[in-house]
């Protein structure tokens, strides 16, 4: 592999957007700005002049720190949404994918490439933020593990950010820059404690608020004398405290590693066959994610019954990015059928993406399981039993709706995905607007009706709820299975219409060659 | 060079219509080294998917395609050296200089990086844009562009260059500066894989042709054997003289004669036999009382014989 300098994709990219006179420019313009934000954070009143150098020092720091991650984050993440769908556009991406640059090297390429102005303009504001340090008297240490956890955070970012555009379809490109926008906005943090996660925010502006601490691990978060339980501001992985910045550094890298692995797998093949993990990387990412929610979960702070129903709630969303990604479109199954040696459907192609999904949740809801008996095992409301069934009740209404998913995704239609998407919010809304008024949310007697088409009343299974409508709770968990399998034969007569003969062409070939 | 097995491509039809489009069915084709070999069609023929499945950037949906010996799916970038690709659209990188976007992909199929500067010299003065060998893409013709595209194709020296539509939107001065870029090509050893709407463009550099329509293969041969029907039939004219003689009726009672077309004192007719036999039918013709002033053998172009083939007038 070649290094990052002499990556063509990096060097056109610094090429293209690091013309002379734009760096010039651009080198001016956060000249002029950093003298203009110096004194005006110098003489902003005379309490600012008063506290001195080191008073407005540390503003200054604040400001140009916050520029450089908007910059950075925000302005890099948007660069690499831009690049791979821009190019699409374009027809140049093409060429890309014919040349012999390996995909990792490619996607390295574009990962340092397509945001090089934002890291330009960077490095023009660190200056500034170098200056505050020092007039503000910041530790160099935390200033440099602001810096880190920017820079990890913000290659995460981008890294998400260019999968997004690798798999952004014609018309989409403005829903997907807005999908960033609302991740990056997810993770501004506050000083608010989650009632949920004992562990600090893992976004790029988390750096922001290490710098205005001016400690990287603050010291209000270390252990009061005489107190047992330690302050929500730290970080607990499974019950034992760490240190902040370095597992950001740590899950943030490994986060981007997860997304650098989806672009590498899929950024020189052809888009009709675009294959986001393989199940087994698909159900490592769900296992990883899992064993960050059970590790930070505040497991002491809610009931179990919460808990289990917090975290498979999480697992809604996970489990909603990896089905879809499993998902197959008519070209893929219309290849696998022709490649079958034996000309017929195997039983998985028939059944796909049941049995991948039901493998993946299962693992998943071991997980979750174990982590809420792991923080509730003392817990007098606690009963494995009907942790399982909950747990089977989210296995068996994720793989229902994937299923009914992948069946619309067979049929012919322009969008058939998201006509599929759409039934099922439309199904999901008029649902809960009809139960509302039957009192199925409020009576408990009624609630096991509702698990019949949204899981939420499974979620807060327990005895109390199961022994008014055991035969109902049953029921509902038989229906699950019962609509899987009518997909599953939806998708079969599909598949059996995408199987049946092509029709005879009307003209013969000659049969001379050269 | 290019080895096609049983090649299919479905796709299906747009919405609102039941079916699926066969753009490439089972199609079964070798393009030896050294040929100029054209792939010619209407649109929607199949010839841009094929092409784009020769280069790796398409899957086909069965069959095997291999490059200089090597499977092009199972290992992309080994047969992708081999090849140098245009595209039947225009797409540059507009940002750059001419220099600095033939040295990117230079880079990006991997030359050795003190060979780089010269071949990028070397190709851009290939295509006469030395005059513009700093300007910034953005600001070239069209023209310019499609030129710089083929420097972009040929500066890892690929001994294959499949080209799809390389004239489209080029004027005519254009045309033929970039016909005998590709017979200078093709002189130093490179197979040429193109396709073109001007069929008289093909006609002139091809040394092989293939006819496709609604994916499948009319004809494939050496050019001359394609335009004759692979040596079987001759398409002749007799003039008479003078009127009187129902030379199209005596024509159609002979053996192996057909497609007789009779326009006044002329006849056309497709006959299948050697120069001998057509003498001796001209002779029996001649002693029947026919006044033959004149025998001319046609030679039909590719466009005739395209038009004829797919509007299945022959097979």
């Amino acid at each position: 592999m070649t290094a990052l300098w002499c990556n063509p994709e990096f060097i056109r990219n610094a090429r293209a957007q690091l013309r002379p006179a734009k760096v010039v420019a651009t080198a001016c313009i956060c000249a002029a700005l950093s003298i203009v934000i110096g004194y005006a954070a110098a003489h902003q009143n005379r309490t600012q002049l008063a506290t001195g150098p080191n008073g407005w020092g540390i503003q200054i720091l604040e400001i140009a720190f916050w520029l450089q991650a908007l910059m950075l984050a925000a302005g890099g993440g948007i660069a690499c949404i831009n690049t791979i769908h821009r190019e699409k556009e374009q027809n140049t991406f093409d060429y890309q994918r014919v040349t012999r640059m390996t995909p990792l090297e490619l996607a390295l390429g574009k990962l340092f490439g397509a945001p090089v102005f934002p890291y330009f303009v960077f490095l023009c504001l660190m200056p500034l933020a170098l200056f505050g340090a020092m007039m503000g008297k910041r530790p160099a240490l935390t200033v440099l593990a602001a810096y880190a956890v920017l820079l990890v955070a913000s290659l995460a970012v981008h890294a998400l950010a260019l999968l997004i555009s690798l798999l952004t379809i014609r018309g989409s490109h403005t829903a997907a820059i807005l999908v960033l926008i609302a991740i990056l906005a997810g993770s501004f943090s506050n000083n608010n404690p989650s009632p949920y996660f004992r562990a600090r925010p893992f976004g790029p502006f988390y750096a922001a608020q290490v710098v205005q601490w001016g400690e990287w691990e603050p010291a209000g978060t270390a252990f009061e004398a005489g107190r047992r339980e330690p302050l929500w501001e730290e970080d607990m992985f499974f019950g034992q405290r760490v240190l902040h910045v370095p597992l950001l550094l740590l899950i943030d890298l490994m986060l981007a590693g997860w997304f650098l692995l989806a672009l590498v797998r899929n950024i020189k093949r052809d888009p009709n066959y675009y294959d986001i993990y393989s199940p087994v990387e698909s159900l490592g990412f769900a296992l990883f994610l899992n064993l960050v929610f059970a590790a930070f979960y505040w497991w002491g702070n809610r009931t179990p019954i919460d808990s289990q129903a917090t975290v498979l709630a999480l697992n809604i969303v996970v489990f909603l990015c990896l089905g879809l990604a499993a998902i197959r479109n008519r070209e893929r199954v219309r290849r696998i059928l022709r490649t079958r040696e034996s000309g017929a459907p195997s039983l998985l192609d028939l059944t796909w993406p049941a049995p991948f999904l039901l493998a993946s949740t299962v693992a998943t809801s071991l997980v979750v399981v174990a982590g809420v008996a792991w923080g509730h095992s003392s817990d007098p409301e606690w009963d494995m039993n009907f942790a399982a069934f909950r747990a089977l009740f989210f296995v068996a209404w994720i793989t229902r709706d994937m299923q009914f998913l992948q069946w619309m995704n067979l049929r012919r239609a322009k969008h058939p995905l998201v006509v599929g998407a759409l039934f099922l919010i439309i199904f999901y809304t008029c649902v809960m607007i009809l139960m509302a008024p039957l009192g199925i949310f409020t009576r408990p007697d009624r609630t096991a009706f509702s698990a019949f088409f949204i899981p939420s009343g499974a979620f807060e299974l327990d005895h109390s709820h199961w022994i008014l409508r055991p035969a109902i709770w049953v029921a509902a968990f038989v229906a699950q299975g019962l609509l899987t399998a009518l997909f599953i034969g939806l998708q079969k007569k599909t598949i059996d219409e995408l199987n049946s003969p092509v029709p005879a062409p009307a003209a013969t070939p000659l049969p001379a060659q050269t | 060079m290019i080895s096609l097995e049983n090649v299919t491509k479905e796709y299906d039809l747009p919405t609102g219509k039941v079916g699926q489009l066969v753009a490439a069915d089972r199609l079964t084709l070798q393009v030896p080294a050294g040929e100029v070999f054209g792939l010619v069609g209407p649109n929607g023929a199949g010839k841009t998917t094929t092409l784009k499945m020769v280069c790796g950037l398409m899957l086909p949906t069965a069959g095997r395609i291999t490059v200089n010996h090597v499977d092009v799916e199972h290992d992309p970038e080994e047969a992708q050296q081999y090849i140098g690709y245009l595209a039947d659209f225009f797409s540059v990188y507009d940002d750059l200089q001419a220099w600095e976007y033939v040295e990117h992909f230079a880079l990006a199929y991997k030359l050795e990086p003190g060979k780089v500067r010269g071949r990028v010299k070397e190709v851009i003065a290939l295509m006469g844009l030395e005059s513009k060998y700093d300007a910034m893409v953005g600001g070239l013709s069209r023209g310019m562009k499609q030129r710089l595209g083929i420097a972009r194709a040929i500066v890892h020296d690929p001994p294959l260059l499949v080209l799809d539509e390389p004239a489209s939107g080029l004027d005519p001065r254009a045309r033929l500066e970039l016909k005998e870029l590709i017979r200078r090509l093709n002189r130093e050893g490179k197979t040429v894989f193109i396709t073109s709407h001007v069929l008289s463009d093909l006609e002139e550099i091809c040394t092989s042709l293939a006819i496709m329509e609604k994916g499948k293969l009319l004809r494939v041969g050496k050019i001359d054997d394609v335009m004759r029907g692979a040596g079987r039939t001759k398409r002749v004219r007799i003039k008479l003289a003078s009127p009187g003689f129902a030379l199209g009726a005596w024509l159609l009672a002979r053996p192996g004669v057909s497609e007789v077309k009779e326009a006044g004192l002329e006849a056309d007719m497709a006959f299948p036999g050697t120069d001998a036999e057509l003498a001796a039918l001209v002779r029996d013709a001649v002693n029947a009382g026919a006044p033959i002033c004149g025998v001319e053998e046609k030679v039909e172009t590719l466009e005739a014989l395209f038009s004829r083939l797919s509007s299945g007038e022959v097979m």
